[in-house]
């Protein structure tokens, strides 16, 4: 296999440090931030991941049609 | 005898230096520590343990480990059978603190890992991310949301093979929600499977879309039809094929668009054939593949290389088409396991169909 493609992954126990690093621990705590494809309200049981979208961190649920959704998003960010 | 044998050898291993045989056992971890099988093996003693003891460190080693192990050994197989370069394998890297600007400035992305309970929610969705990254390189952004996904669909299922708690879970989370809402996905992902089954998706069809999609020429829409007609193309050719008309339409033999045209020529069990027997494809070479920029030369073993030779130098010399590289089938073109797809070349400008023959 000559190249491999890098996911990144945070384990559960380790969201919370994450989520501090990178300042939306609190948002998310006091359901301050949507998600980024169907705007409802990204808690810690719901959240499932974390992306960077036109020089701004995203956050999108678990909903199954927000994981679809995923692959339309613009990368390249800045 | 065999028995005797080992007794025989038995007493020398006390003899044996400890160090050689640490040595030993390091070397061989080394040389198969990053093998997608020793990862998926790993995987299948970790999960259970980890998901009874619960360490922290056990359970992200048994995910990585299960993922890891379970797609690359998929992406072995399905680099035989792709163009190069149009998968790559899977890495995990657990994160566990990070820096904003860094973050935002690299564009990065990470997904949520559950613990080894929701092993099947982990692997799908890893697995779809995954795919959304890898698959497709050049047409992702110019096919319809219904073509790309159902591509996606059809590889990870291709991946997942025979684990039923994840092709359940896949099935039922995301393939049927998406099929009842977009049925066109289940109609594009029958074909491709019916495609797949004679050795012709990844080999020929997804090959010729990759190329349609380097050619500057193509927008988004022109490679919708192209894909769309590529794939009926195909799939018509199958069916004709599962009758076993002897000759079959011979309309179908070929495929000639404004972006791309190739031919399939189908040779049966080269085992069989004779010092001159080439002549007999020729016929229909002349027949059906003039003004064709490719020819696909499907066989249907791989104990071809004595006859593969004598018909690249035939496609040479009649019909100016040069070899440019062999990919692995997961079916032949019968329907049987394992088959060979030889890819040759003409340089003509498909725009004005000119052959040099």
């Amino acid at each position: 296999m000559k190249s491999k493609q890098k996911i990144e992954a945070v384990y559960e126990s380790d969201l919370e440090k994450v989520l501090k690093d990178l300042e939306l621990y609190d948002d998310i705590v006091g359901a301050k931030i949507k998600c980024a494809y169907c705007n409802n309200p990204i808690t810690l049981d719901n959240l499932l991941c974390v992306f960077v979208e036109k020089g701004k961190l995203k956050v999108s649920c678990s909903r199954v049609p927000c994981t679809n959704s995923f692959r339309n998003r613009e990368e390249n960010a800045d | 005898m065999q028995i005797d044998a080992i007794f025989s050898l038995t007493k020398y291993l006390p003899h044996i230096d400890t160090g050689w045989l640490v040595a030993a056992l390091l070397f061989i971890y080394i040389f198969i520590k990053d093998l997608p099988e020793f990862a998926k093996l790993k995987a299948s003693v970790l999960l259970p343990l980890s998901q009874w003891l619960k360490f922290k460190g056990l359970q992200k080693s048994a995910i990585k480990n299960d993922i890891e192990g379970t797609v690359n050994v998929a992406v072995k197989i399905l680099e035989n059978e792709m163009p190069e370069g149009t998968i790559k394998g899977i890495e995990i890297e657990y994160i566990n603190d990070t820096k904003k600007e860094a973050f935002i400035r690299e564009g990065r992305v990470f997904v949520r890992i559950k613990p080894a309970e929701k092993e099947e929610e982990n692997f799908v969705v890893v697995t779809k991310l995954y795919l959304d990254c890898v698959l497709l390189p050049n047409s992702k952004k110019l096919l319809t949301e219904e073509q790309s996904k159902a591509v996606t669909y059809f590889t990870a299922y291709r991946i997942m093979g025979k684990r039923a708690r994840y092709l359940n879970k896949l099935h039922d989370d995301y393939y049927k929600p998406d099929t009842d809402s977009k049925p066109k996905i289940k109609e594009y992902f029958e074909a491709i499977e019916c495609v797949d089954k004679r050795g012709l998706f990844y080999s020929t069809m997804l090959r010729s879309i990759e190329e349609c999609a380097g050619n500057v020429r193509f927008t988004s829409g022109s490679l919708n039809t192209e894909f769309d007609n590529i794939l009926q193309h195909l799939q018509r050719f199958v069916e004709e094929l599962k009758k076993k008309t002897k000759d079959g339409n011979d309309n179908l033999w070929n495929y000639k668009s404004s972006g791309v045209s190739f031919a399939l020529l189908l040779v049966a069990d080269p085992l069989k054939a004779r010092i001159g027997s080439y002549k007999a494809y020729l016929n229909r070479l002349k027949k059906n593949f003039s003004r064709v920029s490719y020819v696909f030369v499907v066989f249907s073993k791989k104990e071809w290389l004595p006859f593969g030779k004598e018909v690249a130098d035939a496609l040479d010399s009649y019909i100016g088409a040069t070899f440019i590289g062999e990919v692995e089938s997961s079916h032949d073109y019968r329907g049987k396991n394992g088959g060979i797809v030889r890819l040759y070349e003409r340089k003509i400008d498909p725009s004005n169909q000119q052959a040099t023959e």
